[in-house]
């Protein structure tokens, strides 16, 4: 078979592409190797662990509403009925991409692909299930491949007790303890839910904090809340060994812990994530890697092989869903001959833990290591009367902003709903915003969304709700 | 003056790497942006670009060192103030990025690429190193814009200048589109914002010049012989033609527009209009044909008698009598060598057939029309016009011609004044056929009359050798019976 466009992967990226060419009057073909469309993100990812974020939350709420002479009592949990619960989501999600496709026209091919050259894939049988033919051959193709979870050596035991987050994310129950291998935003978000779900999660971490690479101020705040709901948070510790004991993983840390060996009922690995462009064969085409397995793609996302583009978590980081959606489009409109390019201001980024923290654009701690000149503009949540209702005092909002031209440059959220207040900032950026466009745009009352307009008015000594002394 | 060049900011986590290569020597001259080592750090190999233009003074490390950011490498003695040589990664016009270019990161890449691989390692990614403003100057030059972008990188410049253009998504867009500089633009809005509207202002006082599509590639004038590459398969590497034809509303300081990116064929069309309309003298003879005669043979043949989906129409017969006046009249089946001053005369007849095809005029080549015979040549004619039509076309079957054929009957008309195909000498417009009263023996007598445009090249073809040529041609096409005698 042929085609003009095939799309190679399934995910937010592969089927934002596969939709957008569509409409702008193209032959497409997407090819996946699952039976259903979403990718990671809506299979095995962002969509299925919000869904048990938001049970973890509610567990958490009701939790939290002793404090206010509410008391519900220990919830009783029936996992079968929860996961039930989770795969509709899942279901309708998926349900509806297969109409838009259909819709659309677009040919869904399920295979496992390789590149037989820069224009014909060649397509394998997955599950016993062929593909329509053997081989398509196309005029471009945009490879939305992804990524996979990272494994350590050493740390893969064959055991079911073992799990990565796809594994974690199926939730076959709720062990007495659980080991989570790195503080990444994936430990994190899944030892949440599990420790929400009454498991004793103990989190062991290489460097010295949570979340590598986030500012600390906005990682404090979280770190402390954890604490309460976590068995234990080992930094600066490895995991040297896992031996399994049929019963219970058996772990021996490096690091400064006591004791050095400990049992726990199941171990999440959660290391990372590596794009998926091994398995492709693409030393067939001209297309290049990067040491760390990256595709190399330039601004409008095309590869060094002029049929072949590539977008999302295959095509370099941050390994995000809404950055592989925007490059999707950025491919499929580089071929229709618009002037585009995927050139973001700020991509934002979410921790979905409780509380949250989100981010965009330049960080604190980017910005000391080029050397660059900011300044910050902070307001801690703990002004705030809706955060004070809410009992959720513990966050803060925080401009990085140039001290000559005024403008911002980059924003963190930490706090309850820090994910859905980044938007606001992200535009801002985007526009080349002033603090000052921040500060006299009318935000509403009583919300946490005022915390981005307070913030930029401190700095112009226009804030009133905190005091802060003339310097 | 002499510079330091000190070792930038490689990304997060990183403060050190060891020297792998050094690229340049102690005397060379280099450009700004030059890469001149390559550094290994725990993450990848990266190679470093210099900021500075001029010439390499002193080599302050050695293979194998460790260097640390912020440790001196090189002198540069160099002739720019150091404020110019902002380590801006821009595109060199004229250079177009080389091949290899794609295989090699890009030094400016090293940041973004090597943070990355940090967060890898760790679960968390940071977000891309935000707040660069877009490079707009690329954009100034439209054609060396494409080439120069094209070189593959995960991420954006590092050290890009500071200034943070304040413009958003849409007028930065609008921008690329219209090829405007935004570091030009004022902006009219709060606080010195760029609106949409200040950078269709800008577009339009920048003039027509200026308001080229930024994406266009500029025809090339390598090309051997413009229409052979009409249609051509084979895209350059770099370049990925458009799927579809864009277009993009805007305005201009009369009104509504749309801007849609010429395509390849068009181009190519009309670098050949130019080349041939500046170069060659053009005169153009009209006539008409009386094919009352012609039409009735074509009809005595009945339908489907030459094969399936095979019409007879009066364009074979034409293609005929050409090829056979043209071996009686060589001059207008040469070329023109104007560097040696030679008449090249073909010894092979090849009639370019115009094809209007969606996509634009191709003008694919028959091969030897003068020994087909007119079914051969109906048959031909029936599968080119569907190989044009489909684009499925070898560039060869475009090259080779040496006399085009345009009919315009089918769409209605009588005379134009066609341009030669360069390097042809000579083009004949067929016009759409009428009723006509023609006085023949002194009476009044209603004729099928084919109007006829024949322009030739001045230079070799003289009125009276063009005048004979079309009247053997007219001759042939009133005597059609002759055709079938040859």
């Amino acid at each position: 078979m042929e085609t003009q466009l095939a799309v190679l992967g399934g995910g937010p990226g592969g089927y934002a592409a596969a939709f957008l060419a569509a409409d702008l009057g193209m032959q497409v073909v997407l090819v996946d190797q699952e039976a259903r469309l979403g990718g990671v993100c809506l299979l095995r990812g962002c969509i299925p662990s919000k869904a048990l974020l938001h049970v973890a939350k509610g567990i958490a709420e009701a939790r939290h509403l002793a404090d206010w002479g509410v008391h519900f009592g220990q919830p009783q949990v029936d996992l079968a009925a929860m996961q039930a619960r989770k795969a509709k989501v899942i279901d309708t999600l998926t349900g509806g991409l297969k109409q838009l496709a259909a819709k659309r026209k677009v040919q869904l091919v399920r295979a496992r692909a390789t590149f037989e050259s820069s224009q014909v894939l060649r397509l394998h049988t997955v599950d016993g299930q062929s593909p329509p033919d053997d081989r398509l051959a196309f005029q471009h193709c945009i490879l939305a491949s992804g990524s996979v979870p990272t494994t350590i050596p050493g740390l893969t035991l064959e055991c079911p007790r073992v799990m990565d987050s796809t594994a974690a994310l199926e939730l076959p129950d709720v062990p007495e303890s659980l080991l989570v291998v790195g503080g990444g935003y994936i430990g994190l978000e899944l030892g949440t839910v599990y420790a929400a779900l009454g498991s004793r999660v103990t989190v062991v971490e290489m460097t010295d904090g949570l979340l590598p690479g986030v500012d600390r101020d906005l990682v404090r705040p979280l770190h402390k809340k954890l604490e309460s709901q976590f068995a234990a948070i080992y930094l600066n510790t490895k995991v040297a060994a896992l031996k399994d004991l049929g019963h219970s993983i058996e772990a021996v840390f490096d690091g400064p812990v006591q004791p050095k060996t400990q049992r726990f009922g199941r171990v999440l690995v959660a290391v990372g994530r590596r794009p998926n462009s091994s398995n492709l064969a693409l030393e067939n085409t001209r297309v290049s890697v990067d040491a760390k397995g990256f595709v190399q793609v330039d601004v409008q996302r095309r590869t060094a092989d002029p049929h072949i583009l590539a977008i999302g978590d295959v095509a370099g980081e941050p390994m995000l869903a809404h950055k592989a959606t925007h490059e999707g489009k950025t491919a499929v409109e580089a071929l229709a001959g618009h002037p585009v390019e995927f050139r973001p201001r700020a991509i934002p980024a979410v921790v979905f833990t409780d509380p949250e923290i989100a981010w965009a654009g330049l960080t604190e701690s980017q910005a000391k290591q080029q050397g660059r000149k900011f300044e910050t503009a902070v307001f801690p949540w703990g002004a705030s009367g809706r955060a004070q209702a809410a009992g959720r005092t513990e966050g803060l909002t925080k401009w990085i902003f140039d001290p000559q031209s005024q403008r911002v440059l980059g924003c963190g959220i930490v706090g309850a709903g820090a994910g859905e207040l980044i938007a606001e900032a992200v535009l801002a950026i985007e526009l080349g915003c002033h603090l000052r466009d921040l500060a006299e745009t009318i935000h509403p009352h009583p919300t946490l969304s005022e915390s981005l307009g307070i913030a930029a008015e401190v700095p112009l000594g226009m804030a009133t709700d905190i005091f802060r002394p003339k310097r | 003056m002499a510079v330091e060049f000190k070792l930038p900011a490689l990304g997060e986590n990183i403060d050190s790497g060891d020297v792998v290569n050094i690229l340049v020597q102690e005397g060379q001259e280099i450009a700004a942006n030059d890469g001149v080592l390559e550094l290994e750090t725990d993450k990848a190999v990266v190679e470093i670009p210099c900021p500075y233009a001029g010439r390499v003074q002193k080599i302050l490390v050695r293979k194998g060192d460790t260097v640390k950011v912020g440790q001196t490498l090189l002198i540069v003695e160099s002739d720019q103030p150091v404020e110019a040589a902002a380590p801006v990664a821009q595109p060199r016009a004229g250079q177009p990025a080389p091949d290899s270019a794609t295989t090699t990161p890009q030094p400016a890449a090293a940041a973004p690429v090597v943070s990355a691989a940090a967060a890898c390692a760790t679960g968390v990614g940071p977000p891309v190193a935000a707040v660069q403003p877009p490079v707009p100057s690329a954009h100034a030059v439209p054609a060396a814009a494409g080439r120069a972008e094209s070189s593959i990188a995960s991420g954006q410049p590092s050290a890009a200048a500071q200034e943070i253009i304040p413009a958003g998504p849409a007028a930065r867009r609008l921008a690329r589109e219209l090829g405007v500089d935004l570091t030009t633009v004022k902006g009219s809005g709060a606080r010195g914002r760029i609106t949409v509207e200040d950078v269709q202002q800008a577009a339009a006082t920048a003039g027509q010049a200026s308001a080229v599509a930024p994406f266009a590639v500029a025809p090339s004038s390598a090309q051997p012989s413009g229409v052979a590459e009409v249609g051509s398969p084979a895209a350059p590497a770099s370049h990925i033609e458009p799927v579809i034809p864009p277009g993009e509303p805007g305005r201009d300081a009369w009104g509504e527009v749309r801007r849609e990116r010429m395509s390849k064929i068009r181009q190519t069309i009309a670098a050949q209009m130019v080349r041939s309309a500046s170069t060659i003298p053009h005169v153009t003879n009209f006539d008409d044909a009386d094919v009352t005669d012609l039409e009735a043979l074509r009809k005595s043949v009945p339908p489907g008698y030459l094969g399936a989906n095979v019409k007879l129409t009066a364009m074979p017969f034409v293609l005929k009598a050409v090829a056979l006046a043209l071996r009686r009249h060589p001059m207008l089946n040469a070329s023109l060598d104007e560097e040696n001053q030679q008449i090249i005369y073909k010894q092979y007849i090849n009639i370019g057939v115009a094809v209007d095809t969606p996509r634009g005029l191709v003008v694919p080549a028959m091969r030897n029309v003068d020994r087909m015979s007119i079914p051969e040549i109906a048959r031909a004619l029936a599968v080119l016009a569907e190989r044009a039509r489909a684009a499925q076309f070898a560039i060869e079957e475009l090259r080779g011609g040496t006399f085009t054929v345009s009919n315009l009957g089918a769409i209605g008309g009588a005379y134009s004044t066609p341009i030669i195909n360069y390097p042809e000498v000579a083009i004949l417009l067929l016009g759409r056929s009428r009723w006509m009263p023609v006085v023949r023996e002194g009476r009044i007598e209603p004729r099928l009359m084919m109007p006829l445009s024949l322009s030739y090249d001045h230079r070799l073809v003289d009125g009276a050798t063009a005048g004979r040529f079309l009247n053997e041609v007219i001759d042939y096409l009133q005597s059609p019976a002759r055709l079938l005698l040859v």
